[in-house]
């Protein structure tokens, strides 16, 4: 069994080598860095928040565009008009060059 | 410039001036944590959470108590809930403490032996029940007088007097029959 004195002795020798630990000296910079960038992620952080209202309004407006231009094509149709020939009832080619009548 | 000024110095926007509070207080943190934790680069870790943790919630502090009070409060809770997330990784620093090796500068036997002097002191203190411990870490890590440590936990200074005694007693009790 160990002493009372000597167990005390020893949890005080501990704790003071505990407290007597070092600390970085450059921990209030890194507690700034780490407050900085917490903050720079916040207010990022809009942004992503907004980025499936941007998606549905950018679709939508597609969408509305692709409607207006629909429209637009079918008010402004031109005529057309198509011509049947038949080729058999087409006049022949001497006519043109007059030969038969001449002799 | 006056703790309170200093205080609403930030909350008004004035971010920088957060570093005078971190350098008035970041020892005393730090050997709170390490009281914990007994480790220099966790308690380094837990004490930059500490202080973030502080900066995030400044506003709702409302000076009921002081800023040292309200802060130790904050150290003590971060702490506690980083040793709760250590239980489950256990397996894994066991592994890792086995895998090391003592340094050739001292006998190994002897240093092994210091060792495991001071890991027994440790491990009693760390199984101590979590309000004595709270009591006994702030009472000799920062030497805070029983009237402080009875305003951090909320409790009585007699309340803290008994916790301190039941402490010693418990240590001893595991030490001598370890």
């Amino acid at each position: 069994m160990k002493k009372e004195t000597d167990i005390e002795n020893r949890i005080d020798q501990m704790i003071r080598e505990e407290r007597n630990t070092e600390l970085n000296p450059y921990l209030s910079t890194r507690v700034m860095a780490a407050i900085a960038k917490q903050q720079d992620r916040k207010a990022g952080l809009l942004p992503v928040f907004l980025k499936p209202v941007l998606a549905m309004a950018s679709l939508t407006i597609v969408v509305w565009l692709g409607i207006i231009a629909g429209s637009a094509y079918s008010s402004g149709s031109t005529e057309q008009a198509t011509v049947l020939t038949n080729d058999a009832t087409a006049e022949h080619f001497a006519f043109y060059l007059q030969t038969e009548k001449e002799d | 410039m006056q703790e309170t000024a200093l205080i609403q110095s930030i909350l008004n926007g004035q971010t920088a001036d957060f570093t005078q509070l971190v350098k008035t207080y970041e020892t005393a943190v730090f050997r709170i944590v390490m009281g914990f934790v007994h480790q220099k680069e966790d308690a380094e870790d837990i004490t930059q959470e500490v202080f973030v943790k502080a900066f995030q919630s400044l506003d709702r502090f409302a000076g009921r108590s002081s800023f040292s009070t309200w802060l130790f409060r904050i150290a003590i809770h971060t702490s506690l809930n980083e040793l709760k997330k250590r239980k489950r990784k256990r397996i894994w620093s066991i592994a890792a403490e086995m895998l090391q090796f003592p340094s050739g500068n001292k006998d190994p036997e002897q240093e092994m032996t210091g060792k495991s002097e001071q890991d027994q002191i440790r491990k009693a203190i760390d199984t101590l029940p979590e309000k004595q411990r709270m009591a006994f870490i702030l009472s000799r890590y920062e030497e805070l007088p029983q009237k402080e440590v009875a305003q951090i936990m909320e409790i009585t200074e007699g309340a803290v007097e008994q916790l301190l005694l039941r402490a010693r007693d418990n240590l001893k009790k595991t030490l001598q029959h370890p």
